[in-house]
């Protein structure tokens, strides 16, 4: 196993106090019977008090078990202990610690019964199965031709009308749709209820989401003529997801993969984190996780990192969601950006891609030799062929940092018209923005 | 986008404000050849297609824009990057600070001084984190320096958050040294005394001369916190023009340039001193010789000149107080010359103890060591003077105190401002005395000195003194905070060499 990095370790804090109460801990002195090995990282750590806690971290999962009260998660113990693993300063040739090892067998034991309860729970009717899908699809129907209906009815009266009506007006549209099995599209909903009163333009913006609708509208009611990418699109964006166990199986591609960028986000209860990829061939695929309160994100993969794993692909059109069917090791890093292009084509490909997959909301960029071009509050990134603005929370002054003011490669994502960029690709080393 | 469906786009707009019982959608343009909407009987359906068609028309035919104003390059870099391993520990104080706020500034400052010591610098990567933390952090925007390589000096010049980090004695430096002083008779009060002050610490004579030249123009305010400006860098050449202040119509004026005189014990106004100071002192030849000290008469006009004046300062006698601005403005020799003996010996024959408060005031304002050796020789346990001891004079001192069966509250007081770093016997002696119970007032009084003062030689003993001490105290806490210093500075170092 790899050891992570400090940044890695930052990232898997809960807040910013656990990292420094950690960083305070991650000396020698407080603590006995520490080692790693493959998967485990584990430790006693003298609390304040007269006893000990035991610290297991699975580096692999991750997981995290600790004695002591805190209900962080991890807590500072586990922080401290990933932080010497980082600097290569814990034992990797001992004997596993008696409470690591049970507590990994532990883990272990679950894992299994879980394998077979979900084994067991496979094995369905095929009748019953085929019915109770038909019985979802009718309730998705259902509720699908009742947002075309309330869609008419918001047209008819006018969006002047609408911006009037309070925000229990979307939210009771939303509600009926994560009732009809739709929670991709009740999110949209909710996301225009509340954006409805930003900005100037907010008319043409709610305008062209409610087009978005309507377009989803009619792909859900011709289903039977799309083909299978199509309609996992569709799926996609109504917020039918296929279940990870049924993707893992199905279509998987061998590495190495190079790790382009990834993104955290933090949307209130719940955490992503992106990470886009590429093949040597060039496929580009996303992968998605999600953490909700005190759990604890996947590791982030290193930008530039080539990743020895095999991937599995959820149906759709490129570029395609996947997931690690199995942790991930590293292989030698790279540093050219792979697919770089001009911002003009890059931003072309961004919008014949709109085509195939209208319901998408952000594109993969890899630009190559950009400079960062603008003033005190407006930032773009240009070529000779154009240029786009930069988000509004772009890292602007590590990008000039790193580049100051020459071109440089950067990997991102365009967003409502704009580029966030995820990563730069410097001549010997590539820095996760 | 074409005239046809720019009109379009805003017809449909407004049919779409209005909304389309009020208002017929327009048809989608033929030119688009789509068949959105067609056969669609109700016009909200009709509305619905065209939204469709519209957010796929802004969408997808959104343009890039042409390059915006572009910025002037980053100059080359002088130094080469620091190492791996620097690096790293930068990243770690800034990101996860292995150690409490006010040390984690000082490593900071440590880092960049290193780093200009090895003439290398911050990894391009680390500066806007740097810079953000020096904008708030005075210690640490003025130890930034050339460190931050000409990339960090152009990150600055581009961003108004960190202007801040550019102080104006740095834009004073910068400037050829004439550039202010053409300025300076024009600048308002408050900041004129600012940049004079910046002035004098770059050249002092030229301050001085600038000074004497508007004298008599500028404002009393000017004159005299510029006066008091000439603290730094003071010396004879100053005399003339404090001098010539002590005729100032101001009186503060006047009293500026008698406390700085005070400081120029070779001037005229100090031999004017030693003469009056001679006056009054008799050396009485008896069983035990003494030095008898009296009292001066009303001062004359070139007394008062001299600054014994008459104002202010309760408690004291006029008297009293002309004779301790008599001593404080003489030279110390006025003393050994009248008695024509050592100085220690000179002050065995002072019986009269305002009279010795007056002389360790002057000892200490001139920062006298033979004065302090002699004064502290005689019985004093004053504090200032003892800071002006000679180095070994003074730990000897304090290891004596130290020492003894109970530690008095000077001698922790006197530990707390011994400068560091100790030796290695006052390092152990201080860990003896940490080693006894309810000493944590005193650790915590010591916990800024003692990492920086406590040898790196000792940690197998701090170690040692850890694993003793009781869990909550104080003095562990303190004491693991220095190991953890010490072994984060012992890096620091290793990872320049």
């Amino acid at each position: 196993m790899t050891r992570w990095t400090a940044q890695q370790v930052s990232e898997v804090a809960p807040d910013a106090s656990s990292l420094t109460a950690a960083r305070r801990l991650a000396v020698h002195g407080p603590w006995s019977e520490t080692g790693t090995n493959d998967a485990l990282v584990w430790g006693q750590c003298q609390g304040s008090g007269k006893s000990s806690y035991q610290v297991s971290v699975d580096v692999l999962a991750p997981a995290y078990r600790c004695s002591c009260p805190s209900r962080k998660f991890p807590c500072k113990h586990g922080l401290a202990l990933l932080m010497m693993w980082s600097e290569g300063v814990l034992d990797d040739s001992g004997q596993v610690a008696a409470f690591a090892d049970e507590w990994a067998t532990q883990r272990a034991e679950r894992a299994t019964r879980g394998a077979r309860s979900v084994v067991s729970d496979k094995a369905p009717d095929p009748a019953e199965q085929a019915k109770r899908l038909e019985q979802r699809l009718a309730r998705m129907d259902a509720g699908v031709d009742d947002f075309e209906l309330w869609l008419a009815d918001l047209v008819r009266g006018g969006l002047a009308a609408a911006r009037m009506q309070p925000y229990s007006f979307w939210d009771a549209s939303a509600a009926r749709l994560v009732d009809a099995h739709l929670p991709g599209l009740a999110e949209r909903v909710r996301e225009a209820g509340s954006q409805i009163h930003a900005g100037e333009r907010w008319a043409d913006h709610l305008l062209g989401e409610i087009g978005r609708w309507w377009t989803l509208i009619c792909a859900w009611q011709t289903r039977t003529q799309l083909d299978p990418d199509e309609w996992a699109e569709t799926r996609i964006a109504v917020g039918w997801a296929q279940s990870s166990d049924e993707v893992r199986e199905g279509d998987i591609r061998t590495g190495p993969w190079t790790v382009l960028g990834a993104h955290r986000s933090d949307a209130g209860r719940l955490q992503q984190q992106r990470t886009w990829l590429a093949h040597d061939d060039g496929e580009v695929v996303m992968v998605l996780d999600f953490a909700g309160q005190g759990q604890a994100l996947a590791v982030s993969q290193l930008s530039g990192a080539r990743l020895d794993v095999e991937l599995s692909r959820y149906p759709g059109k490129a570029p395609r969601r996947a997931l690690f069917r199995s942790p991930p090791t590293t292989g030698e890093p790279v540093t050219g950006l792979p697919g770089r292009t001009t911002l003009a084509q890059a931003h072309g490909d961004a919008t014949a891609s709109l085509g195939l997959t209208p319901w998408r909301e952000r594109h993969a960029a890899s630009l190559a030799q950009v400079r960062v071009v603008g003033d005190a509050d407006r930032w773009w990134v240009g070529d000779d062929t154009g240029a786009v603005p930069l988000m509004a929370d772009a890292p602007v002054w590590m990008l000039l940092a790193l580049s100051g003011g020459d071109p440089v490669d950067l990997f991102g994502e365009f967003e409502s018209g704009a580029f966030r960029p995820l990563s730069a690709w410097l001549s010997d080393t590539v820095v996760a923005l | 986008m074409s005239a046809t469906i720019e009109q379009w786009l805003a017809e449909l707009g407004t049919a779409a404000l209005v909304g389309s019982a009020r208002r017929q959608p327009p048809p989608v343009p033929v030119s688009l050849g789509l068949a959105a909407g067609e056969g669609e009987t109700s016009a909200e359906h009709r509305l619905l297609a065209s939204a469709a068609v519209a957010d796929a028309l802004t969408r997808g035919g959104a343009r890039l824009q042409p390059a915006g104003a572009t910025i002037h390059l980053a100059p080359s870099e002088n130094w080469s990057p620091a190492g791996d391993q620097a690096t790293q520990l930068l990243h770690l104080l800034l990101h996860q600070p292995p150690v409490s706020k006010s040390v984690r500034d000082d490593l900071v400052v440590q880092w960049l001084a290193l780093a200009t010591l090895h003439t290398r610098r911050v990894a391009w990567r680390l500066l806007p984190a740097l810079l953000d933390h020096a904008s708030s952090r005075p210690a640490v925007a003025q130890a930034l320096g050339e460190a931050i390589g000409t990339r960090g000096a152009w990150l600055i010049s581009l961003n108004p958050a960190w202007a801040g980090l550019v102080d104006q004695a740095t834009i004073l430096r910068a400037q050829p040294v004439n550039e202010w002083i053409e300025s300076w008779p024009t600048l308002p009060g408050g900041e004129a005394i600012a940049v004079f002050e910046a002035g004098r610490r770059q050249d002092a004579s030229a301050a001085r001369a600038l000074l004497e030249s508007q004298w008599e123009v500028v404002s009393a305010k000017v004159r005299g916190g510029a006066l008091r400006c000439l603290r730094t860098g003071l010396c004879a050449a100053d005399e003339p023009l404090l001098e010539r202040a002590l005729d100032d119509r101001a009186k503060t004026v006047r009293e500026i340039a008698v406390s700085l005189l005070d400081g120029l014990p070779q001037s005229a106004r100090g031999a004017r001193m030693a003469v009056r100071l001679t006056g009054l002192v008799h050396v009485r030849r008896g069983l035990r010789t003494s030095l008898e000290v009296e009292v001066p008469e009303d001062p004359d006009q070139a007394g008062i000149r001299d600054g014994l004046t008459v104002a202010g300062g309760a408690g004291m006698q006029p008297r009293h107080r002309w004779l301790a601005t008599i001593i404080r403005g003489a030279p110390l020799s006025t003393w050994t010359e009248i008695s024509g003996r050592t100085p220690a010996q000179t002050l065995k024959m002072i019986r009269d103890q305002d009279v010795l408060n007056a002389v360790t005031a002057t000892v200490v304002a001139r920062q006298s060591e033979e004065w302090a050796s002699a004064l502290v020789a005689n019985g004093s346990e004053d504090q200032d003077l003892i800071a002006l001891l000679p180095a070994p004079e003074r730990r000897a001192r304090l290891m004596a105190h130290l020492r003894g069966q109970t530690v008095s509250r000077e001698a922790w007081l006197a530990l707390v401002q011994e400068p560091g770093p100790w030796d290695l016997d006052l390092g152990r002696t201080v860990l003896t005395l940490l080693a006894r119970p309810d000493v944590d007032v005193w650790a915590n009084a010591l916990s800024s000195s003692l990492p920086t003062a406590l040898p790196v030689g000792l940690a197998p003993e701090i170690a040692a003194l850890v694993r003793t001490l009781d869990p909550g105290s104080t003095t562990r806490k303190v004491l693991a905070e220095t190991m953890q210093i010490h072994a984060f500075r012992t890096s620091l170092t290793e990872a320049f060499s």
